[in-house]
C-alpha cells in the first residue's frame, strides 16, 4: 500500500520536455550532406567510379519516389538515404502479425533506420575512426508511478522503480577494415531487480567470448502474514504459549475461536509479509571458437543462484494445515563443451553437458500450533488439537546432478535426399540423505497405534540414504528427400527411453503426516517407459490451383512400467491445404484425426475403480480441424482470420472425459495515409471440458462393486463441466506526425477471461447417497481483467539524440473461487476450524499509473 | 486389431516411400542460379542495387573483418549466385532463370533459398531440413533480415511478436494471468523451442518435456524416492506451458485438476462445490485456496520416507 502517490513530478516533467527540446540543437542540413556522403558501402568508395556516380544513383532513387518529395526540407542527398531505406522496406517481406503487422514493422524499421542513419553520420562527424573507435548508446528516463503497484501479477517478473532508469547502455567497438577484433557491452535495466548486462569480445572469424549476468525475479504475493517467526530459515517456530492454549482447546469451535484471537492480537507482529519472492541470479560465460572451419569448438559454464522464499503448505491430517514459506537457497552450475564439424556432404557435432543442482536446506521443519506435544493415536491424523505431534518436517527438493552426451549428425545423400540422426545418453542422479519416518518423538513400540520402532530414530529405516539413478536414451533419424518440384517427404524414426535404475526402497509402512503409524507398504517405484514415434509427412504442390497439400500420418506407442496401463498406441492421420488465391487472398485448412487405443487396466489396489482408468493412459479419439482466410483487398487494408476446434473424447468412466477447445483470432491492419497505421486484433478462446466422479465409500454408499449402489446414475455420481472463455483485443495505432522526428505510438490491450463451472449432482439420501446436498455452481468461478495502455511520444532533437515521453496504465483485477474472502483462520459459519491456516498470499489487484520521460543519445 | 492396423499402416507406408524413392528422378528445380554466370563483383551489383548495398553495410554480413562473411568472399555473389547474365539483362523470365532472391515475395522454393543460407550457417543444416517451419515453405529470410541489422538480424527482436506472426495463438496465450516470464523479455520463444529444428516435436531443445523443463526447474529433476507418475513422465498433463488463467499455469485449478485422475473412493471422489469456499457454508481445506496441495504439497515427488502420498 506504499506506493499510493501522487503523480507529483507531472508538472515538473512536461515542461522539462519542452526545455530541453528548446534548447536542443536541430539536425542542419549541413550534417545531413556530410552523412550522406559517408553513408556508402565501405568496400564500394574506391570502387564506383567517381562521386558523381554515387550522387546519380541517389538521385535516381530518390525519383522513385515521388511520394518522399514531399518533405522539401530535407536536403537531397539526405533524401537520396531515405529513399533508400523506404525502398528497403518496402522490397522486404515481413510476416503479417496480429501485433505487428506488416506495415507497423515496416513503419517502425523506417522510422529507426532514420534513427541509425542520424546516428551513423554523426559518428562520421564527430570524429575520425582512428581517434574515437568506441560506439555508446544510451537509453535513460526518469519514471513516476501512481496508484496499487504491490500486486505480484503486475511486478511478477519485473522491477519497476521510481528512479532513473539506465534503460539500455551499449559501449561496443566500431568495425575497422584493419582490426579483426570487437566487443559489445550492453546493460539493460541496471541497478533494477530485473537487470541484465551482456558482453562479447572476439576476433572476426577466430573466437568469441560472451559473459552475461541477469537477474530474474518471480513475486508470489505482498502483505501476508503469519504468527511463524524464522521465515526464510529451514526451522519455523511458533510461540509455545500458543502451541499450548490451543492444545488446551476443548472444541473444533474453540480452536477455531482461540486461534483467531492470536491472529488478531497486538503483539504478534502481522504487519506484512512483503516480497514473497525468489531472485534467479545467472552467470554465464563461454568461449565459441570457430577459427578452423569446419571445426567449431564450445566451452561454456553458467552458474545460477536463487535465493528467497515461496508458498508452501504443511499439514498434521485431514483439519490442520498451515500455510508456510519455503526457504529458497538454490545453485546449479552447468558445464557445457560441444564440438562441430560441416562440410558438405556431412555435418556432425557431439556435445557433453554436466549439470549439478545443490539445495542449501535438505528439510523445512515447522511448529505445530494446535499441540506443544508430541503424541499419537488413531486419530491424530483426522482431529487437530487432540493428538498428533508438535512439529512437522517435510524433505525439501535433494541435490542432484545430470551428465548428457548427445551426438547428432547429417549426411547429404544426394542433392534432394538428407539423412539426418541423433543420439542422446543423459544421466541423472540424486544422493539423498533419508529423514527419520518422523519428527513426532510419540510414535514408538509402546504408543497407540504402536509402530514397530522409534519412528523418530533414523536408525529404524531400511536405509540411511537412497540413491537415485535415472538413464534416458534417446535414438532419432530422419529422411528428408525431394522426389520431383512439387513432392517433397519426410520419413522419421524415434526411439525415446527413460530407465529407472534407483536402489529399490521398501518399508513395511510410515508415518501419515507426523501423526500416526500406518501399516500400508510404500516402495520406490520404478516408473520406466519407453516412448516409440514413426512418422511420415509430406508436401504436394498442386500448381494449377497454387496450393500445397500436406498429408501427415503419425504412429506412437507408449510402453509404461508400473502404470495401470503398460502400453498405449496412436495413430494419427491429417491433411491440411494452403491455397494462394491471388495477391489478395489465401487460405489454408486442416484437419487432423487421431486414435489412441490403451490395454488392459490392472488394478493396483483394491481400492481403486475396477473400471477407473486414467485420461492419460485411456483410449482417446482426437479431432481437430482449422480454418483461416488472409485477405488483402488493398494496399492499406490487411486482415485475417483463423478458427481453430480440437475435440478429444476419453473413454474413462471417471476422470476427465472430454476436453475441447475452439479458437477464433482475427486481425487487422488499417494504413490510412502515409504516416498511419492501425492494427487491431481480437481473439477468443473458449475452453470446455467434462469430468466424472463418483463420491463413494468402499463396502458402502455408492460402492460400484456393490450391487445395490453400482449403478452409474444412482445420486453419487457427479459431473464438472468447465467453461473457460478468454477474450483479447488489442489496439495498436502508430502515427508518424514528422516522418523524420516525431512518432507517436499507442499499445493498448485488453484481455478478459471467466471461468464458469457447472456442477451436476442429483441429491440423495442418506440411505443411497453420500452427497446430501445441493451442490452449488460457479457461475463466476474466475474471472480476471486486465488492462494496459501505453502512449508515447518519440521526438528526434538531432543526429545524436532523441527524447521520449509517455504515459502508461495497468489495470488487473481477478476474483477467484480458490481465495475470494481468504481470511487467516478459515472457519465455518458456524465457527468450526477449516482446517487452514493461511498466510493470506494471494494475488492482489494491481491498478498503477506511470508517467516516463526519457532521453536516448549515441556517441 | 486396432493397435494392429497403425503398425500395418506404418509397415505399408514405409515401402511404398522407398518405391516412390527409387521411381522418382531428381527433380530439376524450377529457379537455379544462372548455370552459365560468372562473377562480377559487387561493385558493378551496388550501381543499380544502392539501396540494398547501404542497407547492409551495417550488418555482421558485410563486416570484411570477418573472412566468413559474403563481403570477405564473393560479395552480393555469394548468396544471390553469379550476376554476369543477370548484369547484361540475359534474364530468361518464361523459363524462371534469375539470380536467387530471398523472402516472401521470392519466386525461390524456401528450401532453396535456406539452401544458400545453409552454406554458410552450416550449423543448423541437420535439423533444419525437418522442421516445419520448411514444410511450410518458411525459408530463413522470413524471420531474419539479410540487410538488415539487429539481434541475430531478425525481423522483429522481439520474438514473441515474431514468432507470434504465425503462431497466434501461443503469442495470445502468452497474454493470460499465468505465464512464463517472455512477455518480460527474461525468456524468448528460443528459450525452449529451437526454430531451426530439433528432434524433438515441436522443436523443443531437449529430448523430452521433462528435460527441458529440467533445464530451469533443476529441483525438479530428481530423482526422488516417490516420484508422482504423471510427474515424471510429461509436466504438461498438468501444466499448460504457454500461459493459463489458472495459477501456476495449471490447466485448471486443484481439487478438480487432481480428480481428473484421482476419482477413487472417499476424498479423491468427493464432489467439492460452492458450499467448499472461503465464503461457502462449509469451507474445505481441500477446495479453497491450496486445496489438495495443503496435505499433498510435495506432488511432485517426495523424498521423505513417509512420504508415499507426497505430505511430506
Amino acid at each position: 500500500m506504499k506506493s499510493k502517490k501522487r503523480l507529483t513530478s507531472y508538472g515538473l516533467s512536461v515542461p522539462l520536455f519542452f526545455v530541453i527540446t528548446a534548447f536542443t540543437p536541430l539536425y542542419s542540413s549541413d550534417e545531413a550532406d556530410k552523412s550522406s556522403k559517408n553513408n556508402q558501402v565501405s568496400g564500394s568508395k574506391s570502387e564506383v567510379s567517381s562521386k558523381d556516380d554515387v550522387k546519380a544513383a541517389e538521385i535516381s532513387s530518390v525519383k522513385k519516389l515521388p511520394k518522399y518529395l514531399e518533405y522539401k526540407d530535407i536536403p537531397e542527398s539526405v533524401l537520396a538515404q531515405m529513399s533508400q531505406i523506404w525502398r528497403d522496406v518496402y522490397s522486404d517481406n515481413t510476416n503479417f502479425s496480429i501485433f505487428t503487422t506488416k506495415d507497423i514493422a515496416l513503419s517502425d524499421k523506417v522510422f529507426d533506420s532514420k534513427w541509425e542513419m542520424y546516428g551513423s553520420s554523426f559518428q562520421e562527424d564527430s570524429g575520425s575512426k582512428d581517434e574515437n573507435d568506441i560506439s555508446v548508446k544510451l537509453d535513460m528516463s526518469l519514471l513516476e508511478m501512481s496508484g496499487e503497484n504491490e500486486a505480484s501479477k503486475y511486478l511478477e517478473y519485473r522491477d519497476v522503480p521510481e528512479a532513473l532508469l539506465i534503460q539500455r547502455l551499449e559501449i561496443s567497438k566500431k568495425r575497422n577494415p584493419n582490426d579483426k577484433s570487437y566487443f559489445k557491452f550492453v546493460a539493460k535495466d541496471a541497478t533494477q531487480d530485473d537487470q541484465k548486462f551482456d558482453f562479447v569480445w572476439g576476433m572476426y572469424g577466430i573466437y568469441d567470448f560472451t559473459f552475461s549476468w541477469e537477474r530474474i525475479p518471480h513475486r508470489f504475493g505482498f502483505n501476508g502474514s503469519t504468527l511463524y517467526s524464522g521465515l526464510g530459515g529451514n526451522n519455523l517456530t511458533l510461540s509455545n504459549s500458543i502451541q499450548s492454549a490451543l492444545q488446551s482447546s476443548t472444541s473444533t469451535t474453540t480452536v477455531a475461536t482461540n486461534f483467531k484471537n492470536y491472529v488478531n492480537e497486538g503483539s504478534f507482529d502481522l504487519s506484512g509479509i512483503n516480497d514473497v519472492m525468489l531472485l534467479r541470479d545467472r552467470f554465464s560465460m563461454g568461449l565459441n571458437f570457430y577459427g578452423m572451419e569446419p571445426w567449431k569448438v564450445f566451452v561454456g559454464v553458467d552458474y545460477e543462484d536463487r535465493s528467497g522464499t515461496r508458498p508452501m503448505y504443511g499439514n498434521w491430517g485431514f483439519s490442520n494445515s498451515v500455510q508456510l514459506l519455503e526457504p529458497i537457497d538454490y545453485s546449479t552450475w552447468d558445464f557445457n563443451l560441444a564440438g562441430s564439424y560441416a562440410k558438405d556432404p556431412f555435418d556432425f557435432s557431439a556435445s557433453y553437458t554436466m549439470s549439478s543442482f545443490v539445495n542449501a536446506n535438505h528439510s523445512l521443519t515447522y511448529d505445530n500450533p494446535f499441540r506443544n506435544v508430541d503424541s499419537t493415536s488413531a486419530t491424530a491424523y483426522s482431529a487437530n488439537y487432540a493428538s498428533g505431534s508438535s512439529k512437522g518436517r517435510h524433505a525439501l527438493d535433494s541435490n542432484n546432478s545430470m551428465q548428457q552426451f548427445s551426438l547428432k549428425g547429417g549426411y547429404k545423400i544426394d542433392d534432394v535426399t538428407r539423412l539426418t540422426g541423433e543420439t542422446t545418453w543423459s544421466w541423472r542422479f540424486s544422493d539423498i540423505e533419508l529423514l527419520p519416518y518422523t519428527i513426532n518423538s510419540a510414535i514408538k513400540t509402546t504408543s497407540t497405534p504402536a509402530a514397530p520402532f522409534n519412528a523418530s530414530d533414523k536408525a529404524n529405516l531400511p536405509q540411511s540414504s537412497f540413491d537415485g539413478e535415472v538413464l534416458t536414451s534417446l535414438y532419432q533419424a530422419n529422411v528428408t528427400r525431394q522426389f520431383s518440384d512439387d513432392l517433397d517427404a519426410k520419413l522419421s524414426v524415434r526411439y525415446y527411453n527413460l530407465d529407472d535404475k534407483s536402489d529399490d526402497f521398501e518399508t513395511n509402512g510410515f508415518v501419515r503426516a507426523d501423526g500416526l503409524w500406518d501399516t500400508n507398504t510404500a516402495e520406490h517405484e520404478h516408473l520406466d517407459y519407453t516412448k516409440q514415434n514413426y512418422g511420415l509427412t509430406g508436401t504436394y504442390k498442386i500448381r494449377p490451383i497454387n496450393s500445397r497439400l500436406m498429408p501427415t500420418y503419425q504412429y506412437e506407442k507408449i510402453h509404461r512400467k508400473e502404470r495401470q496401463v503398460k502400453n498405449t498406441t496412436e495413430n494419427t492421420v491429417g491433411l491440411g491445404l494452403k491455397t494462394d488465391w491471388n495477391d489478395q487472398v489465401a487460405t489454408e485448412a486442416g484437419y487432423s484425426l487421431g486414435k489412441r487405443n490403451g490395454g488392459s487396466y490392472e488394478v493396483p489396489t483394491t481400492a481403486d475403480l475396477t473400471f477407473l482408468r486414467m485420461y492419460d493412459q485411456s483410449d482417446r479419439d482426437t479431432k481437430m480441424w482449422n480454418l483461416g482466410v488472409s485477405y488483402t483487398p488493398l494496399e492499406w487494408l490487411d486482415t485475417s482470420i483463423s478458427y481453430t476446434n480440437i475435440d478429444e473424447d476419453f473413454d474413462t468412466n471417471f476422470g476427465l472425459k472430454s476436453l475441447k477447445s475452439h479458437e477464433w483470432i482475427t486481425d487487422l491492419m488499417v494504413k490510412p495515409v502515409q504516416d498511419l497505421s492501425v492494427t487491431l486484433f481480437y481473439g477468443l478462446n473458449n475452453f470446455n471440458s467434462e469430468q466424472q466422479g463418483r463420491q463413494w465409500t468402499p463396502n458402502l454408499i455408492g460402492d460400484p462393486s456393490v450391487a445395490a449402489y453400482s449403478a452409474e446414475d444412482t445420486p453419487s455420481n457427479w459431473t464438472v463441466d468447465f467453461d473457460e472463455n478468454v477474450y483479447t483485443l488489442g489496439l495498436r495505432p502508430v502515427w508518424y506526425i514528422k516522418p523524420n522526428s516525431t512518432k507517436l505510438t499507442l499499445n493498448y490491450l485488453y484481455i478478459w477471461n471467466r471461468a464458469s463451472i457447472d456442477i451436476d449432482s442429483a441429491v440423495g439420501t442418506a440411505a443411497n447417497d453420500n452427497n446430501a446436498f445441493v451442490p452449488g455452481d460457479l457461475g463466476d468461478g474466475d474471472v480476471a481483467r486486465r488492462q494496459s495502455i501505453d502512449l508515447r511520444l518519440d521526438y528526434v532533437l538531432n543526429p545524436a539524440s532523441k527524447l521520449y515521453i509517455g504515459f502508461s496504465h495497468e489495470t488487473f483485477v481477478r476474483t477467484s473461487y480458490k481465495y475470494e474472502g481468504i481470511t487467516d483462520v478459515p472457519v465455518s459459519p458456524a465457527g468450526v476450524y477449516a482446517g487452514a491456516y493461511e498466510m493470506g498470499i494471494t494475488y492482489e489487484d494491481a491498478r498503477v499509473n506511470l508517467i516516463y520521460l526519457g532521453y536516448a543519445l549515441e556517441f | 486389431m486396432r493397435k494392429r492396423f497403425g503398425l500395418i499402416l506404418f509397415v505399408a507406408v514405409v515401402p511404398a516411400f522407398l518405391a516412390l524413392w527409387a521411381c522418382s528422378q531428381k527433380p530439376i528445380r524450377t529457379r537455379i542460379a544462372l548455370p552459365d554466370a560468372t562473377n562480377i563483383g559487387s561493385n558493378k551489383c551496388i550501381k543499380c542495387h544502392q539501396d540494398q548495398a547501404n542497407a547492409i553495410e551495417k550488418t555482421r554480413h558485410w563486416a570484411k573483418e570477418d573472412p566468413r562473411t559474403p563481403n570477405a568472399t564473393n560479395g552480393c555473389e555469394s548468396c544471390h549466385g553469379p550476376g554476369s547474365v543477370h548484369a547484361q539483362n540475359r534474364l530468361d523470365q518464361k523459363n524462371d532463370v534469375d539470380n536467387i532472391r530471398f523472402g516472401d515475395k521470392s519466386p525461390f522454393p524456401a528450401v532453396q533459398q535456406s539452401e544458400q543460407c545453409l552454406k554458410c550457417h552450416t550449423g543448423q543444416k541437420s535439423n533444419w531440413h525437418v522442421t516445419k517451419h520448411i514444410q511450410n515453405d518458411v525459408s530463413c529470410a522470413n524471420c531474419h533480415k539479410i540487410h538488415g541489422q539487429g539481434e541475430k538480424q531478425l525481423k522483429n527482436s522481439n520474438q514473441l511478436e515474431l514468432c507470434g506472426s504465425c503462431h497466434k495463438d501461443k503469442r495470445l496465450a502468452m497474454e493470460k494471468t499465468s505465464h512464463h516470464p517472455v512477455r518480460e523479455g527474461k525468456m524468448g520463444c528460443t528459450s525452449c523451442h529451437d526454430p531451426h529444428g530439433t528432434g524433438s516435436s515441436p522443436s523443443i531443445k531437449a529430448s523430452s518435456t521433462n528435460d527441458l523443463c529440467y533445464k530451469c526447474h533443476t529441483e525438479k529433476r530428481g530423482p526422488q524416492l516417490f516420484p508422482h507418475p504423471p510427474v515424471a513422465e510429461d509436466c504438461a498433463l498438468c501444466h499448460n506451458p504457454h500461459g493459463s488463467i489458472y495459477n501456476k499455469l495449471l490447466k485448471v485449478e486443484p481439487p478438480y485438476l487432481c480428480q481428473r485422475c484421482h476419482s477413487n473412493s472417499r476424498h479423491p471422489g468427493t464432489l467439492y462445490s460452492a458450499k467448499d469456499t472461503f465464503t461457502g457454508t462449509t469451507p474445505s481445506n481441500r477446495m479453497f485456496a491450496g486445496a489438495c496441495l495443503h496435505c499433498h504439497q510435495r506432488i511432485h515427488g517426495s523424498n521423505h520416507p513417509s512420504g508415499k502420498m507426497y505430505m511430506r
